[in-house]
Protein backbone atom coordinates (compact mmCIF):
# COMPACT_ATOMS: atom_id res chain seq x y z
CA UNK A 1 0.00 0.00 0.00
CA UNK A 2 1.66 3.17 -1.21
CA UNK A 3 2.12 5.79 1.45
CA UNK A 4 1.52 9.35 0.59
CA UNK A 5 1.62 12.73 2.26
CA UNK A 6 -2.07 12.50 2.93
CA UNK A 7 -2.03 15.04 5.73
CA UNK A 8 -5.22 16.95 6.12
CA UNK A 9 -4.39 20.63 6.40
CA UNK A 10 -5.74 22.16 9.60
CA UNK A 11 -9.11 23.77 9.07
CA UNK A 12 -8.83 27.45 9.92
CA UNK A 13 -11.58 27.17 12.49
CA UNK A 14 -10.27 24.10 14.33
CA UNK A 15 -10.88 25.08 17.97
CA UNK A 16 -8.38 22.47 19.15
CA UNK A 17 -5.60 24.06 17.11
CA UNK A 18 -6.45 27.43 18.67
CA UNK A 19 -6.33 25.89 22.14
CA UNK A 20 -2.98 24.32 21.40
CA UNK A 21 -1.58 27.63 20.18
CA UNK A 22 -2.91 29.33 23.31
CA UNK A 23 -1.17 26.70 25.40
CA UNK A 24 2.00 27.34 23.44
CA UNK A 25 1.80 30.95 24.65
CA UNK A 26 1.58 29.75 28.24
CA UNK A 27 -2.16 29.37 28.81
CA UNK A 28 -2.24 26.16 30.86
CA UNK A 29 -6.03 26.23 30.97
CA UNK A 30 -6.07 25.78 27.22
CA UNK A 31 -4.27 22.48 27.63
CA UNK A 32 -6.72 21.43 30.33
CA UNK A 33 -9.55 22.15 27.92
CA UNK A 34 -7.91 19.90 25.33
CA UNK A 35 -7.54 17.18 27.95
CA UNK A 36 -11.20 17.37 28.85
CA UNK A 37 -12.26 17.25 25.22
CA UNK A 38 -10.16 14.31 24.16
CA UNK A 39 -9.05 12.10 27.00
CA UNK A 40 -12.13 9.88 26.89
CA UNK A 41 -11.77 9.33 23.15
CA UNK A 42 -8.08 8.55 23.36
CA UNK A 43 -8.63 6.20 26.29
CA UNK A 44 -11.20 4.21 24.36
CA UNK A 45 -9.17 4.26 21.18
CA UNK A 46 -6.17 2.76 22.95
CA UNK A 47 -8.38 0.40 24.94
CA UNK A 48 -9.95 -1.01 21.80
CA UNK A 49 -6.52 -1.62 20.37
CA UNK A 50 -4.70 -3.09 23.36
CA UNK A 51 -7.64 -4.65 25.17
CA UNK A 52 -6.58 -3.73 28.72
CA UNK A 53 -7.84 -0.80 30.66
CA UNK A 54 -4.76 -0.34 32.84
CA UNK A 55 -2.47 -0.25 29.81
CA UNK A 56 -4.87 2.00 27.92
CA UNK A 57 -4.76 4.46 30.82
CA UNK A 58 -0.97 4.51 30.78
CA UNK A 59 -0.89 4.98 27.03
CA UNK A 60 -3.43 7.79 27.24
CA UNK A 61 -1.39 9.51 29.90
CA UNK A 62 1.77 9.13 27.83
CA UNK A 63 0.07 10.46 24.71
CA UNK A 64 -0.94 13.66 26.47
CA UNK A 65 2.48 13.97 28.07
CA UNK A 66 3.94 14.02 24.58
CA UNK A 67 1.47 16.63 23.47
CA UNK A 68 2.28 18.72 26.54
CA UNK A 69 6.01 18.48 26.00
CA UNK A 70 5.69 19.02 22.26
CA UNK A 71 3.86 22.30 22.69
CA UNK A 72 6.90 24.52 22.31
CA UNK A 73 7.60 23.17 18.83
CA UNK A 74 3.97 22.60 17.78
CA UNK A 75 3.15 23.72 14.25
CA UNK A 76 -0.40 22.97 13.08
CA UNK A 77 -0.04 20.98 9.89
CA UNK A 78 -3.24 18.99 10.35
CA UNK A 79 -6.23 18.85 12.60
CA UNK A 80 -5.14 18.61 16.23
CA UNK A 81 -7.13 15.40 16.65
CA UNK A 82 -5.20 13.79 13.82
CA UNK A 83 -1.89 14.61 15.50
CA UNK A 84 -3.11 13.43 18.90
CA UNK A 85 -4.44 10.13 17.61
CA UNK A 86 -1.31 9.52 15.59
CA UNK A 87 0.65 9.72 18.81
CA UNK A 88 -1.81 7.40 20.55
CA UNK A 89 -1.73 5.00 17.61
CA UNK A 90 2.05 4.78 17.64
CA UNK A 91 2.13 4.20 21.38
CA UNK A 92 -0.51 1.48 21.08
CA UNK A 93 1.25 -0.29 18.25
CA UNK A 94 4.52 -0.19 20.15
CA UNK A 95 2.76 -1.79 23.09
CA UNK A 96 1.23 -4.49 20.90
CA UNK A 97 4.59 -5.26 19.31
CA UNK A 98 6.25 -5.36 22.69
CA UNK A 99 3.64 -7.84 23.89
CA UNK A 100 3.96 -9.84 20.70
CA UNK A 101 7.65 -10.09 21.31
CA UNK A 102 7.07 -11.24 24.87
CA UNK A 103 4.03 -13.44 24.23
CA UNK A 104 4.61 -17.18 24.34
CA UNK A 105 1.60 -17.90 22.21
CA UNK A 106 -0.82 -16.17 19.94
CA UNK A 107 -3.57 -16.79 22.49
CA UNK A 108 -1.63 -14.86 25.10
CA UNK A 109 -1.24 -11.99 22.69
CA UNK A 110 -4.92 -11.91 21.78
CA UNK A 111 -6.33 -12.60 25.22
CA UNK A 112 -7.09 -9.29 26.88
CA UNK A 113 -8.65 -8.98 30.28
CA UNK A 114 -11.57 -11.36 29.91
CA UNK A 115 -14.75 -10.01 28.40
CA UNK A 116 -13.82 -6.57 29.61
CA UNK A 117 -16.14 -4.10 31.25
CA UNK A 118 -19.74 -4.62 30.32
CA UNK A 119 -21.74 -1.51 30.96
CA UNK A 120 -24.56 -2.10 33.40
CA UNK A 121 -27.89 -1.79 31.68
CA UNK A 122 -30.48 0.61 33.05
CA UNK A 123 -32.95 -1.05 35.39
CA UNK A 124 -35.66 -1.19 32.74
CA UNK A 125 -33.34 -3.22 30.53
CA UNK A 126 -31.95 -5.70 33.03
CA UNK A 127 -31.63 -9.02 31.30
CA UNK A 128 -32.20 -12.45 32.75
CA UNK A 129 -28.94 -14.19 33.72
CA UNK A 130 -28.77 -16.41 30.64
CA UNK A 131 -29.22 -13.41 28.34
CA UNK A 132 -26.60 -11.51 30.28
CA UNK A 133 -24.20 -14.37 29.63
CA UNK A 134 -25.06 -14.35 25.93
CA UNK A 135 -24.48 -10.60 25.84
CA UNK A 136 -21.06 -11.06 27.45
CA UNK A 137 -20.14 -13.74 24.96
CA UNK A 138 -21.28 -11.56 22.07
CA UNK A 139 -19.11 -8.69 23.29
CA UNK A 140 -16.18 -11.04 23.66
CA UNK A 141 -16.73 -12.26 20.12
CA UNK A 142 -16.73 -8.67 18.87
CA UNK A 143 -13.47 -7.94 20.68
CA UNK A 144 -11.89 -11.07 19.28
CA UNK A 145 -13.08 -10.27 15.76
CA UNK A 146 -11.49 -6.82 15.95
CA UNK A 147 -8.32 -8.26 17.47
CA UNK A 148 -7.86 -10.68 14.60
CA UNK A 149 -7.90 -7.91 12.01
CA UNK A 150 -4.56 -6.95 10.50
CA UNK A 151 -3.07 -3.89 12.14
CA UNK A 152 -4.10 -1.19 9.67
CA UNK A 153 -7.58 -2.63 9.18
CA UNK A 154 -8.06 -2.66 12.94
CA UNK A 155 -6.96 0.95 13.21
CA UNK A 156 -9.26 2.00 10.39
CA UNK A 157 -12.23 0.20 11.96
CA UNK A 158 -11.69 1.65 15.42
CA UNK A 159 -11.22 5.17 14.10
CA UNK A 160 -14.22 4.99 11.77
CA UNK A 161 -16.69 3.03 13.86
CA UNK A 162 -15.93 4.36 17.34
CA UNK A 163 -14.27 7.75 16.87
CA UNK A 164 -16.25 8.79 13.77
CA UNK A 165 -13.14 9.88 11.93
CA UNK A 166 -13.67 10.93 8.32
CA UNK A 167 -11.84 9.06 5.56
CA UNK A 168 -9.56 12.05 5.26
CA UNK A 169 -8.72 12.00 8.96
CA UNK A 170 -8.09 8.27 8.95
CA UNK A 171 -5.82 8.67 5.95
CA UNK A 172 -3.83 11.38 7.73
CA UNK A 173 -3.58 9.38 10.95
CA UNK A 174 -2.45 6.21 9.20
CA UNK A 175 -0.37 8.09 6.65
CA UNK A 176 -2.08 6.45 3.68
CA UNK A 177 -4.36 7.65 0.89
CA UNK A 178 -8.13 7.92 1.20
CA UNK A 179 -8.45 5.21 -1.41
CA UNK A 180 -6.32 2.96 0.77
CA UNK A 181 -8.56 3.70 3.74
CA UNK A 182 -11.64 2.64 1.79
CA UNK A 183 -9.90 -0.53 0.75
CA UNK A 184 -8.89 -1.26 4.37
CA UNK A 185 -12.42 -0.70 5.61
CA UNK A 186 -13.96 -2.75 2.85
CA UNK A 187 -11.77 -5.76 3.61
CA UNK A 188 -12.20 -5.30 7.36
CA UNK A 189 -15.98 -5.28 7.07
CA UNK A 190 -15.97 -8.50 5.04
CA UNK A 191 -13.74 -10.13 7.65
CA UNK A 192 -15.97 -8.92 10.49
CA UNK A 193 -19.08 -10.10 8.75
CA UNK A 194 -17.65 -13.58 8.49
CA UNK A 195 -16.46 -13.66 12.11
CA UNK A 196 -19.69 -12.25 13.53
CA UNK A 197 -22.13 -14.15 11.32
CA UNK A 198 -23.33 -16.35 14.24
CA UNK A 199 -24.25 -13.25 16.23
CA UNK A 200 -26.08 -11.35 13.56
CA UNK A 201 -29.85 -11.62 13.41
CA UNK A 202 -30.85 -13.30 10.14
CA UNK A 203 -32.29 -10.71 7.79
CA UNK B 1 -21.55 -5.74 -13.71
CA UNK B 2 -21.36 -9.15 -11.96
CA UNK B 3 -21.32 -10.00 -8.26
CA UNK B 4 -17.52 -10.48 -8.13
CA UNK B 5 -16.98 -6.95 -9.44
CA UNK B 6 -19.54 -5.49 -7.07
CA UNK B 7 -18.44 -7.28 -3.90
CA UNK B 8 -15.53 -4.97 -2.96
CA UNK B 9 -17.96 -2.04 -3.19
CA UNK B 10 -20.75 -3.53 -1.11
CA UNK B 11 -18.97 -2.94 2.18
CA UNK B 12 -18.88 0.81 1.52
CA UNK B 13 -22.59 1.09 0.84
CA UNK B 14 -24.34 3.38 3.26
CA UNK B 15 -21.03 4.61 4.68
CA UNK B 16 -20.45 7.51 2.33
CA UNK B 17 -17.46 5.73 0.87
CA UNK B 18 -18.66 5.24 -2.69
CA UNK B 19 -18.02 7.62 -5.54
CA UNK B 20 -21.27 8.73 -7.14
CA UNK B 21 -20.60 6.67 -10.30
CA UNK B 22 -19.96 3.52 -8.23
CA UNK B 23 -23.00 4.26 -6.15
CA UNK B 24 -25.20 4.19 -9.24
CA UNK B 25 -23.70 0.92 -10.46
CA UNK B 26 -24.13 -0.76 -7.08
CA UNK B 27 -27.70 0.44 -6.75
CA UNK B 28 -28.47 -0.89 -10.20
CA UNK B 29 -26.97 -4.29 -9.39
CA UNK B 30 -28.71 -4.61 -6.03
CA UNK B 31 -32.07 -4.03 -7.67
CA UNK B 32 -31.62 -7.30 -9.55
CA UNK B 33 -29.51 -9.41 -7.17
CA UNK B 34 -31.08 -10.70 -3.94
CA UNK B 35 -27.83 -12.44 -2.91
CA UNK B 36 -25.92 -9.17 -2.95
CA UNK B 37 -28.77 -7.42 -1.17
CA UNK B 38 -28.52 -10.03 1.57
CA UNK B 39 -24.74 -9.55 1.71
CA UNK B 40 -25.12 -5.78 2.08
CA UNK B 41 -27.57 -6.28 4.92
CA UNK B 42 -25.24 -8.73 6.71
CA UNK B 43 -22.32 -6.32 6.32
CA UNK B 44 -24.34 -3.48 7.78
CA UNK B 45 -25.61 -5.58 10.67
CA UNK B 46 -22.17 -6.79 11.71
CA UNK B 47 -20.91 -3.19 11.47
CA UNK B 48 -23.75 -2.09 13.74
CA UNK B 49 -23.02 -4.96 16.12
CA UNK B 50 -19.62 -3.45 16.84
CA UNK B 51 -21.47 -0.84 18.86
CA UNK B 52 -22.00 -3.38 21.63
CA UNK B 53 -18.31 -3.10 22.42
CA UNK B 54 -19.07 -0.14 24.56
CA UNK B 55 -16.85 2.68 25.66
CA UNK B 56 -15.20 2.70 29.05
CA UNK B 57 -15.43 5.74 31.25
CA UNK B 58 -12.24 7.46 32.31
CA UNK B 59 -11.22 8.12 35.86
CA UNK B 60 -13.18 11.25 36.89
CA UNK B 61 -9.98 12.72 38.35
CA UNK B 62 -7.86 12.05 35.28
CA UNK B 63 -7.47 15.70 34.33
CA UNK B 64 -6.53 16.99 37.77
CA UNK B 65 -4.17 14.07 38.38
CA UNK B 66 -2.54 14.58 35.02
CA UNK B 67 -1.97 18.30 35.61
CA UNK B 68 -0.52 17.58 39.04
CA UNK B 69 1.84 14.92 37.70
CA UNK B 70 2.92 17.01 34.75
CA UNK B 71 3.77 19.92 37.04
CA UNK B 72 6.22 17.62 38.80
CA UNK B 73 7.79 16.51 35.54
CA UNK B 74 8.17 19.85 33.80
CA UNK B 75 11.64 21.31 34.51
CA UNK B 76 11.59 24.53 36.53
CA UNK B 77 13.06 26.53 33.66
CA UNK B 78 10.25 25.42 31.32
CA UNK B 79 7.70 26.58 33.88
CA UNK B 80 9.52 29.90 34.19
CA UNK B 81 9.58 30.38 30.43
CA UNK B 82 5.86 29.63 30.19
CA UNK B 83 5.10 32.11 32.96
CA UNK B 84 7.15 34.75 31.20
CA UNK B 85 5.41 34.03 27.91
CA UNK B 86 2.09 34.35 29.63
CA UNK B 87 3.11 37.66 31.17
CA UNK B 88 4.48 39.00 27.91
CA UNK B 89 1.54 38.34 25.64
CA UNK B 90 0.92 41.43 23.40
CA UNK B 91 -1.93 42.84 25.45
CA UNK B 92 -0.17 42.31 28.72
CA UNK B 93 3.21 43.56 27.50
CA UNK B 94 1.80 47.00 26.84
CA UNK B 95 0.27 47.15 30.31
CA UNK B 96 3.47 45.87 31.91
CA UNK B 97 5.60 48.47 30.12
CA UNK B 98 3.20 51.26 31.03
CA UNK B 99 3.15 50.16 34.66
CA UNK B 100 6.93 49.92 34.78
CA UNK B 101 7.24 53.38 33.25
CA UNK B 102 4.89 54.85 35.81
CA UNK B 103 6.81 53.25 38.66
CA UNK B 104 10.09 54.61 37.32
CA UNK B 105 8.63 58.08 36.91
CA UNK B 106 7.25 58.13 40.43
CA UNK B 107 10.54 56.81 41.80
CA UNK B 108 12.57 59.48 40.05
CA UNK B 109 10.22 62.17 41.25
CA UNK B 110 10.56 60.98 44.83
CA UNK B 111 14.34 60.75 44.61
CA UNK B 112 14.62 64.24 43.19
CA UNK B 113 12.25 65.79 45.67
CA UNK B 114 13.26 63.87 48.76
CA UNK B 115 16.86 65.12 49.50
CA UNK B 116 15.77 68.79 49.36
CA UNK B 117 12.86 67.96 51.53
CA UNK B 118 15.17 66.30 53.98
CA UNK B 119 17.58 69.21 54.09
CA UNK B 120 14.75 71.63 54.61
CA UNK B 121 13.41 69.55 57.43
CA UNK B 122 16.74 69.45 59.19
CA UNK B 123 17.37 73.13 58.82
CA UNK B 124 13.98 74.14 59.98
CA UNK B 125 13.31 71.61 62.71
CA UNK B 126 14.16 73.04 66.18
CA UNK B 127 16.31 70.74 68.29
CA UNK B 128 14.85 69.76 71.60
CA UNK B 129 16.93 69.04 74.70
CA UNK B 130 17.58 65.41 73.93
CA UNK B 131 18.48 66.08 70.31
CA UNK B 132 20.85 68.81 71.28
CA UNK B 133 22.62 66.60 73.77
CA UNK B 134 22.94 63.93 71.07
CA UNK B 135 24.45 66.35 68.59
CA UNK B 136 26.95 67.59 71.20
CA UNK B 137 27.91 63.99 72.01
CA UNK B 138 28.46 63.25 68.34
CA UNK B 139 30.62 66.34 67.97
CA UNK B 140 32.58 65.34 71.02
CA UNK B 141 33.11 61.84 69.64
CA UNK B 142 34.37 63.27 66.39
CA UNK B 143 36.80 65.46 68.33
CA UNK B 144 37.82 62.49 70.41
CA UNK B 145 38.84 60.54 67.31
CA UNK B 146 40.90 63.45 66.20
CA UNK B 147 42.54 63.67 69.60
CA UNK B 148 43.37 59.98 69.52
CA UNK B 149 45.18 60.43 66.25
CA UNK B 150 47.32 63.29 67.50
CA UNK B 151 50.74 63.12 68.96
CA UNK B 152 50.00 64.76 72.33
CA UNK B 153 53.16 66.78 72.76
CA UNK B 154 53.81 67.97 69.22
CA UNK B 155 50.27 68.94 68.49
CA UNK B 156 49.40 70.86 71.65
CA UNK B 157 48.40 73.92 69.68
CA UNK B 158 45.90 71.79 67.82
CA UNK B 159 44.43 70.67 71.08
CA UNK B 160 44.27 74.18 72.35
CA UNK B 161 42.51 75.31 69.23
CA UNK B 162 39.76 72.76 69.78
CA UNK B 163 38.53 74.77 72.73
CA UNK B 164 38.27 77.95 70.74
CA UNK B 165 34.81 78.85 69.47
CA UNK B 166 34.34 78.03 65.75
CA UNK B 167 34.46 81.01 63.39
CA UNK B 168 31.12 81.11 61.52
Amino acid sequence: MARSNATASPPPDDPDVRLMLDFQKGETRAFEALLRRHHRGVLNFTYRLVGRRDIAEELTHEAFIRVYQGASSYTPRSRFRTWLYTIAKNLSLNELRRRQHQAGSLDELLMPEGAGPVKALPDAQVLPPDEQMIRRERIEAIRAAIDTLPENQRLAVVLRRYEQFSYEEIAATLNVTEKAVKSLLSRAKVHLRQRLAPWVEPG
Amino acid sequence: MNCQDIKPLLALCGDGGLESSDHLRVEGHLRDCPACRKEVLALQQSWELLGEFEAIEPDPFFVSRFMARVAERVPWHDRLIRSMRRALTPGRTLSAVAAAGLIVAVGVAVLVAHPRQMERSLAEAPLNGMDLEMVETIELAEQFELINDLDFISDMDVIDSLDEPAVS
